[in-house]
């Protein structure tokens, strides 16, 4: 049966609900201007990534139930196959520690500063931007993360935390307009430049592009892009990606522009290695 | 009491949107559970409460994305209101009237938020939009009726 409500309106909550967000929208706008994240921003992600962070464990636990229990008799023989890997890398693993302490050692007896391994922290994907040209990700780390960190995989660069809070923060990717990495071809005498975003060669996959500081460039395909760390947002030396073309300005002909495919899958991370600037 | 229930159910479906599993998703587009809980609560509770619910799942959905917050502001609690307005003169309370005017709403508030952000290339925007719509009115029958039990529950009708 269709209902009939009573059709007088009742404004005043309306009213003041749009004031209430007029008041958001210019907390977030005096937020923005000083470089920082509004409070009710940083309120409603306070509520919302915790939850995502338990759908994202719960998604992946029921995964794993349900391939179990699809695959009940393949996972013994798996299980049995990756113990032998995990002794074999245990294995390797106190022979390298074996390895680490004698360079301790060593680098004692030469006087040499001692060498400390960089504490790397892993995160996990819990959220990925929606937006055309904003490409980022909200990572959960075991540890407090840091604006300015530095996210990548084992593969490559990835992009840099641009907020924190606590544990979780949200990291801009190689693949977003606003990014800019300084970088260098890994080449004796490497020439240097920028590399943006490339959605616009992005038919077949993920790219970025390269254009270098100065006219005349010597960009190959196949050449090898790494971080040059100029400007300090990056570390020197981070792999970033192989070039696949090199174009020529239908204007200047000295004018380069090396387009990319990055090491790191960007459209593809579930996990990710987080480092401080200095590492 | 309604509203902070239908303050949690969109904390949910917030974070279900954001989270949509890979598998599910059609070339890439999830559906816009937000869009579907905010006409789920007009169509449930009237005006006031679509726009709670507009101002709520903006507030989450903007800052979860790092957009900018009025325009999102303005989408969710225009869909809120108007929605809200109509129900029981032009719209029903009904699961399929839900999905009708979530159909319609997800291309509105896509337009809304595309007039504060455009992108370069409309093509994908379209096809984004053209998959999300149908998406979330199918899903929107499910989220009315997360809704409609939520009201009936809390807030029962004299």
């Amino acid at each position: 049966m269709r209902v009939r409500h009573n059709q007088t309106v009742n404004w005043g909550p309306i009213v003041a609900m749009i004031v209430v967000a007029a008041v958001f929208t210019w907390t977030q706008h005096r937020a923005q201007a000083a470089g920082e994240t509004a409070l009710v921003e940083r309120g409603a992600r306070a509520v919302v990534w915790p939850v995502q962070s338990a759908l994202v464990r719960g998604g992946t636990f029921t995964r794993h139930v349900a391939v179990s229990a699809y695959r009940g008799r393949h996972i013994v023989r798996e299980n049995e196959e990756l113990e032998r890997r995990v002794q074999h890398l245990e294995a390797e693993r106190l022979r390298m520690v074996g390895y680490y302490h004698d360079n301790i050692a060593m680098r004692k007896k030469l006087g040499w500063p001692s060498l400390e391994a960089p504490p790397r922290i892993t995160a996990r994907v819990i959220d990925w931007s929606s937006g055309r040209q904003r490409k980022r990700v909200t990572i959960e780390a075991n540890r407090e993360l840091e604006r300015g960190n530095i996210v990548r995989t084992d593969a490559g660069l990835v992009g840099r935390v641009i907020e924190a809070q606590g544990n979780r923060g949200t990291a801009m990717l190689l693949t977003d307009a606003e990014s800019a990495v300084a970088a260098r071809v890994q080449r004796e005498g490497g020439d240097l430049g920028m590399v943006y975003a490339a959605p616009e060669a992005s038919e077949h996959g993920v790219m970025l592009k390269m254009v270098p500081h100065s006219h005349r460039a010597d960009l190959r395909p196949g050449d090898f892009i790494v971080s040059s760390g100029d400007g300090g947002v990056y570390p020197k030396g981070l792999p970033i990606g192989v070039i696949e073309r090199v174009e020529t300005s239908s204007v200047n002909v000295a004018s380069v522009t090396a387009y990319m495919r990055p090491f790191a899958d960007l459209e593809h991370l579930d996990y990710v290695l987080v480092g401080r600037r200095g590492d | 009491m309604s509203y902070l229930a239908y303050a949690v159910l969109l904390i949910l479906l917030t974070a279900m949107e954001r989270t949509w599993p890979g598998w599910l998703l059609i070339s890439g587009q999830g559906p816009e559970l937000v869009v579907a809980a905010v006409v789920a609560i007009a169509l449930c509770a009237g005006p006031v409460a679509g726009c709670f619910g507009g101002l709520v799942g903006a507030l989450l959905l903007g800052s979860v994305e790092s957009a900018w917050l009025g325009g999102a502001f303005f989408a969710f609690m225009l869909v809120g209101t108007v929605v809200g307005v109509l129900r029981g003169s032009l719209l029903a309370e009904r699961a399929p009237m839900a999905a009708l005017v979530t159909l319609a709403a997800v291309p509105l508030v896509e337009i809304i938020r595309l007039l504060f952000a455009a992108p370069p290339d409309p093509g994908p925007w379209l096809l984004q939009t053209a998959i999300a719509a149908p998406y979330s009115a199918l899903l929107a029958i499910p989220v009315f009726a997360g809704f409609q039990a939520v009201t009936r529950l809390l807030a029962p009708e004299p």
